[in-house]
């Protein structure tokens, strides 16, 4: 069966998930107020319902009974909530997602129900910290259910671990140098292989250690 | 009453109580996001104003709500209401909450957490059809 979703608040943003998420093979409803917002969405092909998404009675018409999500993407967090704790209590939608402005305000979110808190500000730090990491990463994937992650990195000229054997480098518990790929070729380190400029590691690491295991290697 | 008055609000209605409580000699903290809305009050106001976001931790924190004995949420707004009262609510176990809502079918919303709600359509029902009764 396809998942439905109810999708309510600034148009812009509304449009654009609308979007993704028929992509992704979804069931859309939009709520909006403005007419010229729910004509322009309309035509992506979502079903699009005017009115205020925080009042009950709009929510009935919409039809969101039994819906599978419904995420609110106001600029107020008090409408986000307000029509989130509505979807779930009145019309029981079984997840919910809020945009919220403030992190400081996820755990009240989440006690009152809400079950997913997207903060833009906490995502958008999030990925400038892993931009400013990737400099220095040539590949970083999840594994082990997240716990770990499997780092590619290549060492450079002027690196701390530069000339220096697996033995010597100070890396900190938890992180394993798996392989090393030497002039193309891979190679099982040992505790006295010398790491050079030009090498690429493939380390294991254990979930939060990635920035110190860098700091390691590159000084 | 026992202990400060924190009036979220102050459009006529909020500003109408906090100058009253203030009348009245009670301890009084009244907030609003726009700082032209004090001029609402009374000249002989003599408590707080706070300026800033009825929805903000902080906002709330400064106007001392966890030390508050009332706690009033009257701006413009059912949501905003809503969730002031709320955050009031974990913030402040022991306060009186109450919350002036124009649509009363959110009344559910706060079900259960000891929060009052008022509807100023409502008591004007209620005070018309007394009237006619007469």
């Amino acid at each position: 069966m396809k998942r439905a979703v109810l999708i309510a608040g600034k148009p812009n943003k509304a449009k654009a998930l609308a979007q993704a998420l028929m992509e992704k093979g979804m069931d859309v409803c939009v709520i909006q107020q403005n007419k010229q917002d729910s004509k322009r969405i309309a035509k992506t092909g979502a079903k699009v319902i005017r009115g205020d998404a925080t009042k009950p009675y709009v929510l009935q018409e919409a039809g969101i009974a039994g819906y599978d999500l419904a995420v609110g993407v106001f600029s107020r967090d008090s409408d986000n909530l307000v029509m989130l704790e509505l979807a779930k209590k009145q019309f029981q939608v079984k997840r919910t997602v809020s945009l919220v402005s403030d992190p400081k305000l996820e755990p009240f979110f989440k006690g009152m129900g809400v079950d997913k808190v997207v903060c833009a500000s906490t995502v958008i730090t999030g990925l400038l910290e892993q931009q400013m990491m990737a400099d220095t990463l040539n590949q970083m994937v999840p594994v082990a259910h997240g716990q770990a992650e499997l780092l590619e990195i290549s060492v450079l000229e002027g690196d701390k671990a530069a000339n220096l054997t697996l033995e010597e480098l100070p890396l900190p518990q938890g992180v394993l140098v798996a392989s090393i790929l030497k002039n193309g070729k891979l190679e099982v380190p040992g505790k006295d292989t010398r790491l050079q400029a030009g090498d690429e590691l493939l380390v294991i690491v254990s979930k939060g250690m990635e920035e110190k295991t860098l700091q390691e290697l590159k000084g | 009453m026992n202990g400060l008055a924190v009036v979220c609000g102050c459009g006529r209605l909020g500003a109408g109580i906090a100058s009253a409580l203030s009348e009245r000699e009670e301890d009084t903290v009244v907030i609003d996001h726009h700082k032209d809305a004090f001029s609402r009050l009374d000249l002989s106001y003599a408590g707080l104003t706070v300026t800033g976001d009825v929805t903000d931790l902080d906002v709330l924190d400064e106007a001392h709500v966890k030390q508050a004995g009332l706690i009033l949420a009257v701006t413009d707004s059912d949501n905003v209401n809503v969730m002031t009262g709320q955050l009031a609510r974990t913030l402040n176990k022991n306060a009186r909450i109450i919350l002036r809502l124009q649509d009363l079918e959110k009344a559910c919303l706060v079900e259960g957490m000891d929060i009052e709600t008022i509807s100023p359509f409502g008591l004007a029902k209620q005070d018309i059809l007394e009237r006619i009764q007469k």
